[in-house]
């Protein structure tokens, strides 16, 4: 009775094995290592739709020399060890190269794996420095901390407050991200406009988690400055910027990378905030109207009450995957090719990526693998994000 | 498939740590200390290999020792505070180790320590296996009755000779060398730590395991094995993956609420996987024996 | 600045406060730890929320039933959770609540996201302001409406029946029972209550910040467990007490001293606090046996 069940499911796994080979349309597949659960769950879902408009746009257009674009997702939980198996799961699964993961925790894992693997990982999102000079040469960040970026941001918030004299540091001490440009970025570009930095050294610090955001606030009140300079996530940032008006403090304020969205734009109000990254959402190409409407339309669909306008990461993603696409490709690659030459085809073209025509503005990727791009700085005006 | 290299090391890593939770436990110490052993463990072996330039094997050796070394004052904190009160305490403390390494600059600080040399999964596989069958030695040795008696009830033990104070603190050294090993294992398969993987999350993840397969070394196999795996199956679940990860612990749970494996036996688990089968033929669920003998992997 | 950074610790300690009451409250009875007590902190604002969402015009009758939904949460974390472990195992307990937690959190997750969702409340107080201090008009009321709390909480347990039956019950369950107290129906008590509170505290909070977010237990959940260890396991007076002391003093840490020290210092001074009373601050409660 046994056996014979037994030898009933072994032929039904085999002709499913075999349906499902002989019945698979060939495509290249673009693997996405993802922060689908877990903290970072809302940046991976807005990634995920960002990824997903990308392959559709590419499809549509004739594909690659006709052979369509598959979007592999495999969640690494915003946990460093799953994201190595993610990794390999992509890996196993043949695809060309990977997108993510999107923060710097999971990068430090992901990208030693990519390189075993000798598969390509463009991170849209990580900005620890050095994450990819030290993976070489399968990892790539399209997203780089940069100082030409703040040194813009400051110049422009110069030029709009000259009487600005004194501005105080925020970060949480134990993000690397945030340790490099409020310890490293930030000071030098200050001086350079002549803007004493009253805390340099010792910054006000706001741990990850802390939620009431009042003695920080106060504290920074007690340092009699004419700005600060918010380092920290945007979340925390939206919570500070929040306190901020309870406590009625009226200053304006620097910030890293990542605020320019709706949603800090609405709590900041009349508030000024400067803050540079290398997307405008408001770009008038038609590439990145047709991206940032799409963006907005799914966002709302399925991701109901969370951000609609594309941050930095999103339009990274869609960038990243058009790149990956366009390595393809310029290659020639067919599907028939091997895996391994693919890889080897993407990794090359990215490495040697110069002057390309992204998402309303060009990049190259230097040798660290770090995408360079121009800076684009922004200045909140009651309740919308406006491009200086 | 589903055992890839990466589950493979994940597997082993956190049955080290598992066991590493059981010994403290199992001896009546409620030492939380794991994140700051592990730590410890992680740094040492990485600086070790790293800097110096010494064979992985002699580093994850030297790693095993510096945690173990570590423990001495969890111990002597052990002495005189006990049950919660000594499990709070050793959360604070593996804490201020965490917050130590997050401004060591040496170490990298929150940068974290990169370009550590890398192992291959079998290394990890082949640890754990090896901790393994040490703790069934030892939960069988004269020496793991001792340490269970401790736990049981200490004044009892203490009547019948047995050195309690000594006994806790060797349990919390195995325990805290157990996890200096898996940080070890954890730094050179990763190639990259930082403090933020060591903190309290990770101990409540392993209590889990501990817990839901009860505080044995055969239950640390299975809660680890078991729970570190439902997540890797349940992918097609997308978002709600989560959910059924935390739905079978409390299915677990509520059958089982000793754990899966609270004494060192098989044979209990099957009489009672049995007992809840409706059977087919009354008769032949008659004629056979509750517990197959050949059955008991590890008799008690 | 003293002045309004006391006002702060004096806010952040009541929130601490709130939530350990309802912590020690179960372990008094149950001796276990109910890890889902910081979910249903931060699930009772979402279904406030939701109800808002759906068209309720009142934002307080929106947060009445948000309270009524935790104290339902409670009830089925007793029966799903609690009931089913028996006392010997109390770890068992800390992982099923675990569970519970868990599961709650990945339905908001899904349903609102991780990041942080604004909430108006539609209450518009005005501020108070003495010199250099704003007390602004919700805080003012928040910290009116937790003292209030605060003292028929003390009065329930000093002077009602409930209070001396869960009294009893944290002393010897057994004794308890024997002098004619229905223990089930005490913890079934004790959940709903426990619950509803920490529904009221993530009401609270999210008024205060006017905002929600999945996460907003992590900053409140492991400092709850430490302030129901300093204040005595099962001893309300002890939580109130211990969790406005540890939140006037993390906010004056944080305010005078660095990030790092204050962290420190906290993790040291629980370390100090049980060496120096190893039974906990106020040791006339649980023995350490028993634990």
């Amino acid at each position: 009775m046994k056996l014979k069940r037994l030898v009933l499911i072994g032929a039904a796994a085999f002709a499913g094995a075999t349906m499902q080979l002989a019945g698979a349309q060939e495509t290249f597949k673009i693997g996405l290592n993802v922060e689908r659960t877990g903290n970072a769950a809302s940046y991976g879902g807005h990634v995920i739709i960002a990824s997903q408009i990308a392959v559709e746009h590419v499809n549509e257009n004739g594909g690659i020399n006709g052979t369509p674009l598959e979007l592999i997702i495999e969640d690494n939980r915003t946990s460093p060890e799953q994201a190595v198996v993610a990794v390999r799961n992509l890996d196993r699964k043949g695809v060309a190269a990977i997108l993510g993961p999107i923060q710097t925790s999971q990068a430090r894992t992901a990208f030693p794996a990519t390189n075993r693997a000798k598969v390509v990982s463009i991170s849209p999102g990580s900005g620890a420095p050095g994450l990819a000079a030290q993976n070489r040469p399968w990892a790539f960040r399209n997203a780089a901390i940069d100082d030409k970026i703040f040194t813009d941001v400051v110049g422009e918030f110069k030029e709009r407050h000259p009487d600005a004299k004194r501005v105080a540091l925020i970060m949480d001490p134990k993000d690397a991200y945030q340790v490099a440009f409020i310890g490293k970025v930030a000071p030098p570009a200050f001086e350079k406009h002549g803007i004493t930095v009253v805390n340099n050294g010792s910054p006000l610090e706001v741990p990850a988690d802390a939620n009431d955001h009042s003695v920080f606030v106060t504290k920074l009140r007690s340092m009699d400055v004419d700005a600060g300079v918010l380092g920290l996530v945007i979340e925390q940032g939206q919570t500070f910027l929040h306190e901020l008006n309870r406590q009625k403090v009226e200053m304006p304020m620097l910030t890293g990378i990542g605020y320019v969205t709706n949603s800090v734009a609405e709590v900041a109000g009349d508030r000024k905030v400067y803050s540079g990254q290398p997307f405008d959402p408001n770009g008038s190409s038609e590439t990145v109207k047709a991206f940032t409407e799409e963006f907005a339309k799914r966002s709302k669909e399925q991701l109901p009450g969370q951000y609609t306008v594309p941050l930095y990461i999103d339009a990274g993603a869609y960038e990243s995957i058009r790149i990956i696409a366009d390595a393809l490709k310029e290659t020639g690659a067919k599907p028939s090719d091997s895996t391994d030459d693919i890889r080897v085809k993407i990794r090359d073209y990215i490495a040697g990526l110069k002057d390309y025509q992204g998402l309303g503005n060009t990049l190259s990727i230097d040798e660290n693998g770090d995408a360079v791009k121009p800076t684009l700085v922004f200045e909140t005006d009651g309740g919308t994000w406006n491009k200086l | 498939m589903i055992l890839s290299d990466p589950v493979q090391a994940l597997v082993s890593i956190n049955l080290i740590l598992t066991l590493s939770l059981l010994f403290p436990f199992v001896a009546g110490v409620w030492s939380l200390g794991l994140p700051g052993f592990m730590a410890v463990g992680a740094y040492t072996a990485a600086w070790c290999s790293t800097n110096m330039g010494l064979p992985i094997t002699a580093s994850l050796a030297i790693g095993v020792v510096a945690s173990a070394a570590i423990s001495i004052p969890f111990g002597l904190l052990a002495l005189r505070i006990h049950g919660i009160y000594l499990a709070i305490a050793t959360l604070a403390a593996a804490e201020l180790i965490t917050l130590f390494f997050s401004h060591f600059e040496p170490t990298g600080g929150v940068m974290g320590f990169a370009g550590i040399p890398y192992i291959d999964a079998y290394w990890a596989v082949i640890a754990a296996a090896l901790m393994f069958l040490l703790s069934l030695l030892i939960y069988r040795s004269r020496f793991g009755k001792a340490l269970f008696a401790v736990g049981s009830d200490p004044i009892v033990a203490n009547c019948n000779g047995l050195n309690v104070p000594m006994l806790q603190m060797l349990a919390l050294a195995i325990g805290a060398g157990l996890a200096g090993l898996a940080g070890g294992l954890f730094s050179h398969y990763y190639s990259f730590i930082s403090p933020s993987n060591f903190q309290f999350s990770r101990t409540v993840d392993i209590l889990l395991f501990l817990v839901a397969g009860g505080l044995t070394p055969l239950g640390s196999l299975v809660g680890s094995f078991t729970l570190t795996l439902v997540p890797q199956l349940s992918s097609a679940l997308e978002t709600w993956a989560p959910a059924l990860y935390a739905v079978v612990v409390i299915v677990l749970m509520a059958f089982m609420p000793g754990g899966i494996f609270p004494k060192n036996r098989v044979a209990p688990l099957i009489a009672y996987i049995k007992s809840h089968r409706k059977p087919r033929d009354s008769v032949q669920s008659q004629r056979k024996p509750a517990a197959a003998p050949q059955l008991d992997v590890t008799k008690n | 600045m003293f002045l309004q950074q006391l006002i702060n610790g004096l806010m952040l300690g009541s929130v601490y406060a709130l939530i350990g009451v309802g912590y020690t409250l179960i372990f008094g009875v149950l001796r276990m730890l109910n890890l889902a007590h910081a979910y249903i902190f931060m699930a009772a604002p979402f279904a406030a929320f939701y109800f808002m969402q759906l068209g309720i015009e009142s934002s307080f009758l929106a947060m009445a039933l948000g309270v009524m939904g935790a104290g339902l949460l409670g009830i089925v974390l007793y029966y799903v959770c609690f009931r089913p472990i028996h006392q010997s195992h109390a770890l068992g307990g800390f992982v099923t609540s675990l569970s519970f937690g868990i599961i709650i959190q990945v339905i908001i997750v899904n349903t609102f996201g991780t990041l942080k969702v604004p909430f108006q409340s539609g209450v518009t107080l005005p501020d108070i302001e003495f010199g250099n201090t704003i007390l602004s008009g919700i805080q003012a009321a928040g910290l009116a409406i937790s003292i209030v709390l605060m003292i028929v909480l003390l009065w329930l347990v000093k002077h009602t029946r409930f209070g001396r039956n869960v009294r009893a019950i944290a002393e010897n369950e057994n004794a308890a029972q024997l002098l004619g107290v229905s223990v089930r129906t005490a913890v079934l008590q004790v959940f709903v209550i426990s619950s509803a509170l920490a529904g009221l505290a993530g009401l609270l909070v999210a008024t205060r910040f006017e905002s929600l977010s999945s996460h907003m237990s992590d900053a409140y959940a492991l400092k709850a467990l430490a302030v129901i260890v300093v204040g005595g396991l099962g001893d309300v007076r002890g939580a109130l007490v211990a969790g406005l002391a540890l939140g006037v003093a993390e906010v004056l840490l944080q305010a005078y001293a660095s990030g790092m020290w204050a962290e420190a210092f906290i993790w040291v001074m629980l370390i100090v606090v049980f060496l120096v009373k190893p039974d906990g601050l106020l040791g006339e409660s649980i023995k350490r046996r028993e634990v």
